[in-house]
């Protein structure tokens, strides 16, 4: 630990407090006896105690500089100076700053708590503003009859019960999430059972059809398109001709088919008539569209025939 | 239930106090707002607001089961000269050794005395209680002087 650091903060890294330039009050001022306090009259006071506040003594900044940085006696003129020695010219001259230094300091000094002491007065007085308008405020009886207290909340229930109105819409809301639910589960169920039943038609409920089946399953033929696939080069391969199973996968998902035969989307839209009514609009959009394009195919024939017309009758003309 | 909420409450208040935070938040129900209320009479803490998770409210908002569970208490701690003016905040009777005192004993337990294990009053000390039979939260004095039994809940220096 560094030497005089315990005395100064005690801790490294943090400078000591600044001093104080003027230890005692720089300046006069009349002491104004708090009321209440000290001793009251007709009550002794212990020995070897004033009975009144003792001031502090007052050193004013020219006191103290005429202490501390006294003017000298005798003032020497340039020339008697310029035939001093050396150290002593620089003597006389650093005690000249140092006297104009330290007045100025004192004088900086002043300044800075002179400033300091109207800004506390400053606040003093607008903190005295400020309770006196406290003081005359007065609450409104709106504030006062409407405000709620604390303790009011501990008098009635902690918690406002629901209304018959809030608990109809929470009813509702909740049988509302539980249909939906319900209705989305039905569906999943709907549709694994059209996925059943549709591959059902593929399922081995003979004999005959048992003995099939396990036949297709031992020939060789499911591993022909395999083998060929991994004989091919890789520059025949583009020419190879493509699986459709992607295809029909695609095809399945827009026509909602499951395992070969209709999903439940589609059975349902066939049950509810939206199928009959697309097939309805599709009919019509044929025929408008088979009318309009006769039309313009007789259009068509008409000009022809009338611009076959035409040249006849030119060619009769220049004969 | 309500003992172990207000245990973590008591936990909560210390680790703030500690802290030096302004504000402390608690759940919003009637044991710890009677709590606060008392704290709030004793001068342990600055104030006491109601509000939700984010702060507390600006506008009053009404308490409904649709959001109970977001209100909470707001109390505004204190400090003197950077201390805490609450630095202890302990329960007395727990969930597996409940406190419960007759009248007689509680004026004993006012007076200075020690109560079966639980240290006698210090100067400056606040024990609530919870009369019996009751869902109000007195001062001990207070419970003194209603001459009542009650719980010992906590105690608060």
């Amino acid at each position: 630990m560094a030497k005089g650091l315990m005395k100064a903060t005690g801790k490294s890294g943090l400078l000591p407090r600044p001093k104080q330039i003027f230890k005692q009050p720089f300046k006069h001022e009349v002491y104004k006896k708090p009321t209440d306090t000290g001793y009251a009259d007709g009550i002794l006071h212990p020995k070897k105690i004033s009975r009144d506040y003792i001031l502090p003594k007052v050193s004013t900044p020219e006191k103290l500089l005429k202490k501390s940085a006294m003017v000298p006696k005798r003032e020497y003129t340039d020339e008697e100076i310029s035939k001093m020695p050396i150290s002593q010219q620089f003597k006389i001259k650093n005690a000249k700053m140092r006297r104009e230094y330290l007045k100025e300091s004192y004088e900086t000094e002043v300044k800075r708590l002179e400033r300091i002491e109207e800004h506390v007065a400053k606040i003093k007085i607008e903190e005295e503003k400020a309770e006196l308008e406290n003081k005359l405020h007065k609450a409104s009886r709106a504030e006062l009859y409407t405000a709620p207290t604390v303790e009011s909340y501990l008098e009635g229930p902690l918690v406002r019960p629901r209304t018959d109105e809030e608990n109809e819409i929470l009813r509702s809301k909740r049988e509302s999430n539980r249909l939906e639910t319900k209705l989305k589960i039905d569906q999943e169920r709907a549709n694994s059972l059209f996925e059943l039943y549709n591959g059902a038609s593929n399922f081995a409920i003979t004999e005959e059809r048992l003995e099939l089946m396990v036949d297709s399953a031992f020939n060789n033929t499911a591993n022909e398109s395999w083998e060929y696939i991994s004989s091919l080069r890789s520059s025949s391969i583009n020419a190879t001709k493509s699986d459709n199973t992607f295809d029909n996968e695609i095809v399945n998902i827009v026509m909602d088919n499951v395992n070969g035969g209709p999903g439940f989307e589609q059975v349902n839209d066939y049950l509810n008539g939206f199928t009959d009514d697309l097939q309805q609009l599709a009919d019509q959009i044929k025929r408008e569209n088979n009318e309009k394009s006769l039309k313009e195919a007789e259009k068509l024939l008409d000009e022809h025939q009338s611009e076959n017309k035409s040249t006849e009758t030119e060619t009769k003309t220049d004969n | 239930m309500s003992i172990v909420s207000l245990a973590n409450v008591c936990a909560h208040l210390q680790n703030v106090s500690m802290a030096r935070a302004p504000l402390a938040s608690i759940p919003y129900t009637r044991l710890h707002l009677n709590i606060a209320l008392g704290l709030h009479k004793e001068g342990f803490i600055s104030s006491l607001q109601r509000g939700s998770q984010n702060g507390p409210d600006i506008t009053p908002v009404e308490v409904t089961p649709d959001n109970i569970s977001t209100r909470r208490l707001w109390l505004g701690m204190k400090y003197r000269q950077g201390k805490p003016v609450l630095s202890k905040f302990q329960l007395i009777s727990k969930p597996n050794r409940r406190v419960y005192a007759n009248a007689e004993d509680l004026q004993s337990f006012a007076s200075g005395n020690r109560f079966r294990f639980v240290k006698p009053v210090m100067p400056g000390e606040i024990v609530f209680v919870r009369p019996r039979g009751s869902k109000e939260v007195i001062n001990l004095h207070e419970a003194v002087k209603k001459h009542v039994d009650g719980e010992l809940l906590c105690r608060v220096f």
